[in-house]
Order: structure tokens, then C-alpha cells, then sequence
């Protein structure tokens, strides 16, 4: 990491095919280890900024200033366009450890590095245009059809529409929009990237957990969309993107769906963590006073209870069984995209459901690992700001995800499974 | 099936040292083995009834094994081993268990020690593995039976319950405190033969009822010492096989080994009763009130997708955590032996915390598929009654007892004594 305030500079060339190239200077040296330790670096003052980032709502611009820094946003990004072009895996490691101190921060990073192999997805001219200079393409997404609708026009579309929860739209340059192409019978979905400055964000974001993910509405009126920063659903879904023949790397045909169900898991996983770090805190700080004997020396800690023991050792295997399973899924995903790559094989509706069942299993798991350490950590860490409380709201609030809860996903793995 | 003789090749290497190779040693893969196991699923699940029935692992299921080479998974490829990992065993468990959970867990146990084997010192273990390799070893290390010291080895006696496929067995394994040093002083483990002890027939139990995990009493056996290994030394990490064999395996610490041994065969009762399920969605009829006729089959009904999905996604997690688990001993063997690095207690006892975890997880995958089955999967003899039985069953052993676990688990993350 350089010493100053200056982010390190993308050098842009041209290739022997007369490509642009980006390329970023640590994208030969750093590793995902790096990366990890880096995040792990943060975790004391993410933890110190995770109260003023929920009253924020958003992301702070000096977190956000970190994670440029730090070079996250570019873990799955192309390495033609600047990216790392690492794997699912690295960016579930990084995304544990910073929820380890803020799950806020943890999902919008999910989110928004996420995103930047989503822009890898679009035809060419796009990507040079959305990647533009620095290779920083931060867009957060309502990808699917449902919330616009988009009128073919020359050379492109005039988009219109409203997209609720679009986290951390407040660090983002470019929006992910879906639509539908007007008066298309059967209805035909429609993805695109427009710039930030061509939508609304109205400020609706207050909830009761993962407050600084600033999760807001944008609205759209219609903003004109070349060809080039548009694609159809139909083609996502077969994993045919025009995207996929510009990288090499499976990881580009990876399907989309499979892909973001995992993205944000780890932020859950981080949160389970973090309450579990907490706890063990707890048990050689926190004192257990005899019973009327006032506010006198104490020789004893929590950690000297059983009970106390018990709630923390169950809290533990759960957060690690989380982990253990996200990195195991997350390095399956992959495993998949370059079998099928080699293959020719496209995904089925049944694989890609397990992909988020397991997710919503494994969010289940972080819930409660820090029930557990919520109820040990007993009243004192219920006081505003602690936290415990703020773990406990987090990854609740995580789990209501209407794609990641266990009732939806275990539903739609079900229907997959049978045909129906 | 007949018994086949094995070509087992003996030779002597370049110090003299008894080599016995299996003919399949430098072939043999994991995915062989794992279909193998797989290919026997139906079979297993036909004899299950018999299988509890007999309260022990039947005989042919011990041919079929035998002539897989399921007991030589994780022995030394020195002494006729195929000299795979934890990891490979597991998988090959958690087959067997999708078609019999005693058999799996009785497989898990006798293949298992052939590791336990390849710990004893050079003498002991060209004893123990005779001229074929062949070695089935039934265990209660718990250390409950009296050595005492006489020439040239120990007298040993005592009564060891719970030693799961004695029946199928060529040697026996106790662990036994020296007599002569009071109750603190040092135990040992001892091999002894089936035939020189006494197999009381007390196996009556809830479930797993084909493990045959009875009784076994000593009395006053001449054990030569080198067919003992100190426990102290097992402890310590320090077995006399860790040098004997170059492969880091034998320098695994026993707790880790056997705390993820065994949890394959949950694994595997879980995973039965979703294929158990999954069978039942697309037969079991369902009819409207008051009338006869077929309006759909279960899976078309959304309760019992939601129940089916909470099943197999508990049992395949499970499945997970457990191949990781087991992958991680191994790969933490191999990074630390070089070293001569040893696990720390917690680190120990982190595997063994994951495991009662995961068997909790597998404990609920068979009772969601249970509670949606419906009362006509609860007639005796039914998979589903039995994985539920095996299940709960298992669920008791000592190591998955979460409350006595996570204790011993966070007083080594303390450092407080207990």
C-alpha cells in the first residue's frame, strides 16, 4: 500500500490487437493472501467507524477511501480492465474479515466488487466506456427486469424506471438498471449501465439493521442507453453474454444468478464472526460480581462460567461452520465454471437453486451463531451502539433477503428439483 | 462371494525390512473407491433389517469390503496400504452409511484403526499386520482396564464396553492404566487377539444396532510389549509410527484422527434418508378427504418441498464441513510434521467441536425428512424409521456431546485446567 493518499495509478496501452488495455500496478504481485491480511488490518477501525457509518446510512467516504486503497473493489474485475481477476473465494475472504468489523461496509463492498464482473459482462465498447481510465466501475444493481421500462430508439434505448434497494448507490458512478423492452409480447428483460449522474437517489433508507449499506431507491426518466452499455436477460441466462467471448477467464461465464447469490454471503459470515470475537472479548474483560457482594474487586471473568463457555464454544463452531462452508461453496462455484467451460455445459435451474440454498443455509448458521453469543453477551451488550446489538440486527436483516431466505431458496431448489 | 486370497507381494528392502504391497497400491484411486462403495448402496440397504437383526456387521458385508480394500484405505502402504488420506475414508463412509449406517459406522471404526496400526513400533506392527495386511481392529481406548508390568511385556485385564465390529475383528485394542503407579500414573493401549478374550453378547440398544459394539473381558493376558504403545506417547504426538512411515499421516494426533473418523457414517444416515425421501415424493400418493382418488403425489405439495430442501441442505453442509474438516487435518499433518510442530489442545479439540456440530446438523436433516414422511414410514423395518433411530443413536456417543465438548473446547481457549 503506498504511504500517501494518492491511489495507485492504472496504466492505460494499447495491445497488439489494437485493444485497450488497463492495467493496475500491483496486478502482478499482489496476492489474495494480501488482500485478506489487508482486510484484516481494518477490522479495529471499521469496528470504530461501524456506528457513525449506521448513522451515516451509507458507506463513509474514508471506508470507501480504504477499500480503493486497498484495491477490493477490483478482486473479480477483469485484469484487461484493471482488475485482479481473482476468484469468488477472495472475495469471500476479504468480505468475513471486514464484516468482522462492520457488516455495513462488508455487503456494500459484496455488492459493489460483485458488480464490477457484472460490467464484465457487456459488449466491448461498453466495458472500454464503463471501465473508462482508472478501471473503477462501481454500480449497484437492480439487474432483473422488474422496476423499468425501456423504448427501443435509435442506436439504443430511452430508460425509465424506479429501483428500491440499490446498496451503496451513494459511492457508485455507474447504476445497473433492469427493464423491460415496452410493448414486447412475451415480455423481453433487458439489463443496462448508465451513468450515476443520469438517476434520482431518493433517501428512503431506514431500517432496522445493515443501516449503512445506504440501500436507496433511484429513479430514472428517460435516459438514453446505447446498444453497447445494454444486454438481454435471454442471454444471461444462457451464460452467452457478449461479455463471455471478450475474457478468456471461466470466470466470465459463470452464471449470473449463482454468482450474486453468493456475493454478499460473507458479510453474514462476518457478522457471526465478529459477534464471536466479541464475546471471547467479553469473557476476559467482563467481570462476574458475587451476588450482593456490591461493586467491589472482582477476581473473576466471564470466561470463568460454564454456561458462559457453552454459549461461546456453540457460537464458534457455528460462525466456523458458516465460514467453512461459504469458502467450500464459493471454490465449488468456480471449480464449476471452468468444467463447464472446457465442456461446453451451461448450468441447470436445479444447480443454480442449490448454489442458493446452501447460501441461505449458511446465512441460517451465522443467525445463530450470534443469537448465541447475543444471549451470553447478556444486557450490557444490548446498549445502543454496542456491537453485539448491531451484530444481532445486521444479520437478521441479512437473513430477510428475499432471494437468501431459507424459505424462498428452499422453495425455488424444490420446484427446480421436481420440474415444476 | 467366496474369500479370495490376495496376491499380496512380500518382499525385503534394501535394510532387510518385511515389505508387503498390496497389488493395487500404485492404482487404486479415490474416485475407485468411492464408486465401489457407491456401486454397493442397494445391497447395504437390502441386508439393513438383517444387519440389525444380527446385532453385527453381517459377513458377506465384511467380504465386500475386505475385497474392496476398505479396511486398507489409511493403512501404511508399507505394510499392504493404500495409504490415503482421512479424507478418502470419510468419503467412502459416507457412502456405505447411504445404504446402512451400522455397517458404515462399524467400516468407519475398523478401517479407520488400520492407522491406529501403522502407530506401534517396527516389531508390533510387522505383528500386527502379518504377512496379508489384513487388519480389523475393534478399539475402546478409554483406558478403563489394569496392566501391570511382568517380563518382557504387561498383564492385562479388564472389562472394555462398546467395541464396535468385534465380531468382524482380528485384533482387539484396549487401553489399560498401569496398575502399579496409582490412578494418575501412565496407561497404555494394548492389541490383543479376539480369541484370548471373551465377547460378552450385551448389545441391546435404541439404534445402530448393527454395530455390534459389546462387551469384551480380559483376564490375566500376557500382552509382550511390543504389541502395546504408551499412551503418553500417543498423546505427545509422538508415536513410534510417525517414524516408521514417511507419509505424515501416522504423525496425525489421535483425537483429531478419531474425532472425524466416525462422522462420516452421520453423514451418511442423513444423506440416506433424503434419497429415502426423495423416493417416497414421487410414490407416496395424496388424497383428498373422504374420497379415494389421487389428486397429486407429495412433492407436488409446497410443505413438503420446503422440508425436503431443509433436509438435504443440512445433510449436504454437513457432508461439507466434514471433507473440509477432514482435508484440514491432513494438510495441517503435513505442514506441521516436517516442522515437528504439535496441535495445540484447542486446535484438537476445534475438530472434534465441528464435529458434534455436524452431526447436530445431520440429526435435524433426519428429523425434517422423518417429520414430513408421514406415519407409513414409521413401520419397522422402514429406512427412514431406522435412520431415525441410527440417528439419535449416534447422536449420544461421548465425542458428539456438544455440552461436554464445547466445555473442553474453551477451557483449552482460556487456559483454565479442566
Amino acid at each position: 500500500m503506498t504511504a500517501t493518499n494518492e491511489l495507485p495509478a492504472v496504466a492505460v496501452s494499447i495491445d497488439d490487437a489494437g485493444r485497450r488495455v488497463l492495467t493496475h500496478p500491483e496486478a502482478d504481485t499482489v496476492t489474495p493472501g494480501e488482500l485478506v491480511a489487508r482486510a484484516t488490518a481494518m477490522i479495529p477501525v471499521l469496528r470504530e467507524r461501524a456506528s457513525a457509518t449506521e448513522e451515516a446510512r451509507r458507506v463513509l467516504p474514508e471506508t470507501f477511501d480504504d477499500f480503493l486503497r486497498a484495491g477490493f473493489f477490483r478482486i473479480v474485475q477483469p485484469r484487461r480492465f484493471g482488475g485482479f481477476e481473482m476468484d469468488m473465494e477472495t472475495l469471500q475472504r476479504v468480505l468475513v474479515e471486514i464484516g468482522r468489523g462492520c457488516p455495513s461496509s462488508a455487503w456494500t463492498l459484496g455488492i459493489l466488487a460483485g458488480h464490477s464482473w457484472w460490467a464484465a459482462q457487456f459488449p466491448e465498447d461498453g466495458q472500454v466506456e464503463i471501465y473508462g481510465n482508472e478501471g473503477v466501475a462501481l454500480l449497484p444493481t437492480g439487474i432483473f427486469g422488474r422496476g423499468g421500462s425501456a423504448r427501443r430508439v435509435e442506436g439504443g434505448y430511452l430508460l425509465s424506471g424506479r429501483w428500491a434497494y440499490q446498496s451503496g448507490v451513494d459511492l457508485a458512478n455507474w447504476l445497473g438498471c433492469g427493464a423491460f423492452l415496452e410493448d414486447s409480447d412475451p415480455p423481453v428483460a433487458l439489463s443496462f449501465i448508465v451513468p450515476r449522474d443520469d438517476g434520482q437517489v431518493i433517501d428512503d433508507w431506514h431500517v432496522m439493521g445493515m443501516k449503512g449499506t445506504g440501500s436507496k431507491t433511484v429513479t430514472i426518466e428517460e435516459a438514453f442507453v446505447p446498444d453497447a452499455r445494454a444486454i438481454t436477460l435471454a442471454s444471461v441466462e444462457a451464460q452467452e453474454t457478449p461479455g463471455s467471448e471478450v475474457h478468456a477467464n471461466p470466470l466470465y461465464r459463470t452464471h449470473l444468478m449463482a454468482f450474486i447469490s453468493i456475493e454478499v454471503t460473507g458479510a453474514a459470515v462476518g457478522a457471526a464472526q465478529g459477534a464471536v470475537d466479541v464475546l471471547e472479548e467479553m469473557g476476559r474483560t467482563k467481570p462476574v460480581r458475587a451476588r450482593g457482594g456490591g461493586g467491589g474487586e472482582t477476581a473473576t471473568f466471564e470466561m470463568s462460567r460454564p454456561s458462559f463457555r457453552r454459549r461461546l464454544a456453540e457460537a464458534k463452531t457455528q460462525a466456523d461452520s458458516a465460514r467453512t462452508m461459504l469458502f467450500a461453496e464459493s471454490a465449488r462455484l468456480m471449480q464449476v465454471s471452468r468444467d463447464q467451460a472446457a465442456t461446453g455445459e451451461k448450468m441447470t435451474r436445479e444447480q443454480v437453486a442449490e448454489v442458493t440454498l446452501h447460501q441461505a443455509r449458511i446465512i441460517q448458521m451465522s443467525v445463530q451463531a450470534v443469537k448465541q453469543a447475543f444471549i451470553a453477551g447478556g444486557t450490557s451488550a444490548t446498549a445502543q451502539g454496542h456491537p453485539m446489538e448491531r451484530f444481532l440486527r445486521d444479520v437478521n436483516v441479512i437473513a430477510t433477503h428475499q432471494v437468501l431466505r431459507l424459505d424462498s431458496a428452499a422453495e425455488a431448489w424444490g420446484l427446480a428439483h421436481y420440474g415444476l | 462371494m467366496t474369500a479370495t486370497k490376495l496376491d499380496i507381494i512380500r518382499q525385503r528392502d534394501s535394510e532387510g525390512r518385511v515389505v508387503l504391497t498390496h497389488p493395487e497400491a500404485a492404482s487404486i484411486t479415490r474416485e475407485e473407491l468411492i464408486a465401489r462403495a457407491r456401486a454397493m448402496i442397494p445391497r447395504l440397504r437390502e441386508r439393513a433389517a438383517a444387519t440389525e437383526e444380527a446385532r453385527r456387521l453381517l459377513p458377506e458385508t465384511v467380504q465386500e469390503f475386505t475385497d474392496a480394500g476398505f479396511f486398507r484405505i489409511v493403512q501404511p502402504k508399507r505394510f499392504g496400504g493404500f495409504e490415503l488420506g482421512l479424507d478418502v475414508l470419510e468419503e467412502v463412509v459416507i457412502e456405505v452409511g447411504r445404504g446402512c449406517g451400522s455397517s458404515s459406522w462399524a467400516l468407519a471404526i475398523l478401517g479407520g484403526h488400520s492407522w491406529l496400526a501403522g502407530l506401534f513400533n517396527e516389531e508390533g506392527q510387522c505383528e500386527l499386520f502379518g504377512d496379508e495386511g489384513h487388519v480389523i481392529i475393534a478399539t475402546n481406548l478409554s483406558g478403563n482396564g489394569r496392566a501391570s508390568r511382568v517380563d518382557g511385556g504387561f498383564e492385562l485385564s479388564g472389562k472394555f464396553v462398546y467395541l464396535s465390529g468385534c465380531d468382524a475383528a482380528n485384533w482387539l485394542c484396549v487401553g489399560a492404566q498401569m496398575q502399579e503407579e496409582g490412578p494418575d500414573g501412565p496407561w497404555i493401549y494394548a492389541a490383543i487377539r479376539p480369541e484370548d478374550a471373551t465377547i460378552v453378547d450385551d448389545w441391546f440398544v435404541l439404534g445402530m444396532r448393527g454395530t455390534g459394539s459389546k462387551t469384551v473381558l480380559a483376564e490375566k493376558l500376557f500382552v509382550p510389549e511390543h504389541l502395546t504403545l504408551a499412551q503418553k506417547a500417543v498423546q505427545d504426538q509422538e508415536p513410534p509410527g510417525r517414524y516408521i512411515h514417511q507419509n505424515p499421516m501416522y504423525a496425525s494426533p489421535m483425537l483429531g484422527f478419531l474425532s472425524i473418523e466416525t462422522t462420516g457414517a452421520a453423514v451418511g444416515v442423513a444423506l440416506q434418508a433424503v434419497d429415502v425421501l426423495e423416493e417416497i415424493a414421487r410414490t407416496k400418493p395424496v388424497r383428498t378427504r373422504g374420497s379415494n382418488a389421487v389428486t397429486a403425489y407429495v412433492y407436488e405439495t409446497p410443505i413438503f418441498r420446503r422440508r425436503f430442501a431443509e433436509a438435504r441442505s443440512l445433510a449436504e453442509a454437513a457432508r461439507t464441513l466434514l471433507l473440509s474438516d477432514a482435508r484440514d487435518l491432513m494438510a495441517r499433518v503435513l505442514e506441521y510434521a516436517p516442522q515437528g510442530r504439535k496441535f495445540s489442545g484447542e486446535e484438537l479439540l476445534t475438530y472434534t467441536m465441528n464435529a458434534s456440530r455436524l452431526v447436530d446438523m445431520c440429526v435435524q436433516a433426519v428429523e425434517h425428512a422423518f417429520a414430513v414422511a408421514g406415519t407409513s414410514a414409521t413401520v419397522e423395518g422402514h429406512p427412514l424409521e431406522r435412520c431415525f433411530r441410527d440417528i439419535h443413536m449416534l447422536s449420544t456417543h461421548n465425542v458428539y456431546r456438544i455440552d461436554q465438548i464445547a466445555e473442553r473446547w474453551a477451557l483449552a481457549h482460556f487456559g483454565l485446567p479442566g
